[in-house]
């Protein structure tokens, strides 16, 4: 069991200098107490870097390590930094020294590449050789399990991840779960068995080929098993395949989940460019019609001067008409009267004529002569024009009254249109200084493409996956041939060679059945054991009495029982944390590899019964445990009293500068 | 809550089948083999080449199992 006695911090981050964290060799509880940017998070990162060399940031990984060197430290010319590691682990004393210091020959560093990283691990007094001290590193920690250890309570909830199948980082998480409880030792242990007994079997074959009753099915046997070896090879490169696309899946989504905002602004902004594409091409569109109808519209707005020559015309017209028609009238008029002249006999009664009428007639011809005397040749001429006139005036009026209608319309939607492009271009405006302000170094057209790209590795997934199928169906018909000529073989019973190799070959097979089969039944007891543990735990943290227990799924992702049988339905963010909490005591419990646990503000969202909870479970999880807190994240008294006797040590982390914490 | 030591639950089901199973292999043959699987998680192929000895060795001092 891994147990750390002490820490020693030169120029890490805020902490100026030499500083000394006494863990002491007893088991229990410490607390550090930090207000915000004191160094909590930096005092998780200094183990980190103690044991794996890395230093994990908020957005990943510190690439330049000399940033950890303290600010003042280097203004005072001091660069670099170290940790070194004072620790048990199964009766085993190791002192681990971790440094980035400058290269020799540099005063003054230019640049990441004047630093060298140092490593040194005592084991019992004298120092490992770089093979021996990288594997003992890895037996001591392996950074895979990390997360079990050093965690920062912010990041429970990616335990969530567990309760949903076929996701990348919940695949990951549950990796990391069963190599911390060893499923891996037996995994290895099938895979490498299984190596031998192909070995043994091909050993079986070339006795079988060397034996003269059976030469025939000993070199079908040796076919067949070269046959599946392809097969295998396939699927092996399969699978590396797949985990690769895996990987790069989980790479897509982490930037996908990092990119979302950019990309729904570029969504939003293109859209916006979309439609003001189509405003401004309806607009094309109304703006030619308004042209065209305007051709006609001068028509329109001449109507009221068409209306007033078209009445002086036909008055004119009239008139003329008037006195061409009573011209008509009075020609009749005369005839007939001439017609009584001449006959002295009045054409309508038939009765004779007398003298002085014959004279008034003559006198009212005369008259009528002269009145009515008809259109002179320019009348005439004038009388046609008009009527001309008329008809091209006529002409000019036909449908002119719905064309102002229909421009009006026409306006409206234009002025809408208008408007609409408006506040297509403000928008795309804003959208644009989003995507600049917070996309500076994001390609845009990269952030697109990540999700095409994770559609198509989706794809590309399903594809493999089926493709290793196919391959293991082939498989299985290819064993059962082998197995069959095998037993052929058996019974022919070859000679003293080939039986030798037989023997062989069962222990072997034997001993690769024990392994599979306890590699099924191991991962079947682990999780009843870790149900089982989990829900002790949960029940003594939980503040809710409906709440009875866990229940664990394939992946270790554990739901919460409620009294009535039903599972919970999503939990609130202060359970996922509890919940997570009692998985990771399980896991503490049931794993070959055991160590601290050292949490970065663990309370955050949790209330002051839960608090409590904790602190008084936490003895009970790890035999050995860090608390990083900020000042009131917990009640100190509430802690005293809960953890008693647990309760080693308290240490604060006071502020001398803002670039300078003291370990007091 | 007991706390369990969990390598020995391993080994405990390796021998929970062994013993019903496959009593013909001997207990410290697969002992041995997860022992050293154990020690040997971050080093692969020298898991593989320790696994693929220990097997040789018992097979070749005792000839494989009783036909
Ligand atoms: N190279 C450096 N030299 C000096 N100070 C540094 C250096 N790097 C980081 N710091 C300071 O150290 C502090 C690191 O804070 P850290 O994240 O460890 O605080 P914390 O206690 O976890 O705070 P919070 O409660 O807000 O999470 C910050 O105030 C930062 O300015
Ligand atoms: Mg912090």
């Amino acid at each position: 069991m891994l147990h750390f006695d002490k820490m020693t911090l030169r120029d890490f981050g805020p902490y100026k200098g030499e500083q000394t964290i006494d863990f002491s060799d007893r088991s229990g509880v410490s607390i550090i107490w930090g207000n915000n940017g004191r160094g909590k998070t930096t005092l998780l990162n200094a183990l980190r870097y103690g044991l794996f060399g890395v230093i994990q940031r908020r957005n990943g990984i510190l690439k330049n390590l000399s940033e950890m060197g303290n600010k003042e430290a280097v203004q005072e010319g001091r660069y670099g930094f170290t940790v070194i590691l004072d620790m048990t682990n199964d009766g085993d004393t190791y002192k681990l020294t971790r440094q980035l210091k400058l290269r020799p020959g540099i005063v003054k560093p230019s640049g990441e590449e004047d630093y060298e990283k140092v490593l040194f691990l005592e084991r019992d007094g004298s120092i490992l050789s770089p093979e021996d001290r990288n594997h003992e590193l890895n037996v001591i920690m392996p950074e895979q399990v990390a997360r079990f250890f050093l965690f920062d309570a912010e990041l429970l909830q990616e335990y969530e991840e567990l309760l949903e199948t076929n996701t990348s980082d919940g695949e990951q998480i549950k990796n990391s779960i069963e190599k911390i409880l060893g499923v891996p030792v037996l995994q290895n242990g099938v895979v490498d068995v299984e190596d031998c007994l192909s070995n043994y079997e091909k050993q079986k074959s070339r006795a079988a080929r060397a034996d003269d009753k059976t030469v025939q099915l000993g070199q079908e046997m040796e076919n067949l098993t070269a046959n599946i070896e392809e097969h295998q090879n396939i699927i092996k490169e399969k699978q590396a395949e797949l985990s690769d696309l895996i990987r790069k899946k989980s790479v897509l989504e982490g930037r996908m989940a990092d990119t979302d905002k950019l990309r729904n602004w570029i969504v939003q902004r293109n859209e916006a460019q979309k439609s003001q594409e189509k405003h401004e091409d309806e607009l094309e569109t109304v703006q030619s019609k308004i042209r065209d109808l305007m051709k006609n519209a001068w028509r329109g707005m001449l109507l009221t001067t068409v209306r007033d020559l078209r009445e002086k015309i036909e008055a004119e017209e009239y008139a003329l008409d008037a006195k061409k028609q009573k011209r008509t009238v009075a020609d009749r008029f005369i005839m007939e009267m001439k017609k009584a002249i001449s006959e002295r006999t009045c054409p309508i009664c038939g009765q004779e004529v007398s003298g002085d009428i014959v004279e008034h007639l003559r006198a009212k011809i005369n008259e009528s002569t002269n009145e009515y005397v008809g259109l002179s040749e320019e009348e005439r001429q004038r009388l046609y024009d008009l009527q001309n006139q008329m008809l091209a005036i006529r002409q000019l009026s036909a449908d002119v009254s719905d064309v102002r209608q229909g421009v009006a319309h026409l306006e409206n939607r234009r002025d809408e249109l208008q408007i609409a492009i408006s506040e297509c271009r403000q928008q795309i405006e804003e959208l644009h200084d989003n995507i600049k302000r917070y996309g500076e170094d994001a390609e845009e057209a990269d952030v697109l493409s990540i999700s095409r790209e994770h559609s198509d590795v989706e794809q590309t997934i399903r594809d493999v996956r089926r493709g290793i199928e196919d391959e293991n169906k082939k498989l299985t018909e290819l064993k059962m041939n082998k197995e069959r000529v095998a037993a052929t073989i058996d019974k022919m019973a070859g000679g003293t060679d080939y039986r030798l190799a037989s023997r062989k070959y069962e222990l072997c097979e034997h001993v690769f059945r024990i392994f599979e089969k306890s590699k099924t039944r191991y991962r079947e007891r682990l999780k009843e054991n870790v149900e089982k543990d989990a829900t002790a735990l949960f029940v003594q943290l939980t503040g809710d009495k409906d709440y009875i227990g866990l229940k664990i799924n394939d992946n270790y992702g554990l739901e919460i029982i409620h009294k009535s049988g039903r599972t919970v339905p999503s939990r609130s963010s202060g359970y996922e944390h509890i919940v997570a909490l009692s998985l990771i005591g399980a896991l503490h419990k049931n794993a070959p590899l055991r160590g601290p646990i050292i949490m970065d503000s663990p309370f955050g969202r949790l209330d002051p019964t839960h608090k409590a909870n904790i602190v008084r479970t936490l003895p009970g999880m790890a035999e050995q445990s860090m608390l990083l807190a900020y000042i009131g994240e917990i009640d100190e008294q509430v802690a005293r009293f809960e953890l008693g006797s647990h309760l080693i040590h308290e240490y604060k982390l006071e502020r001398v500068s803002s670039m300078h914490t003291e370990i007091v | 809550m007991t706390t369990r030591q969990s390598l020995n639950e391993l080994l405990a089901v390796l021998e929970e089948i062994r013993s019903n199973d496959y009593p013909d292999v001997p207990k410290e043959l697969i002992e041995k083999i997860a022992m050293s699987q154990y020690d040997n998680q971050d080093a692969r192929n020298k898991a593989r080449s320790e696994t693929m000895s220990i097997l040789a060795d018992y097979v070749n001092r005792t000839g494989g199992l009783e036909a």
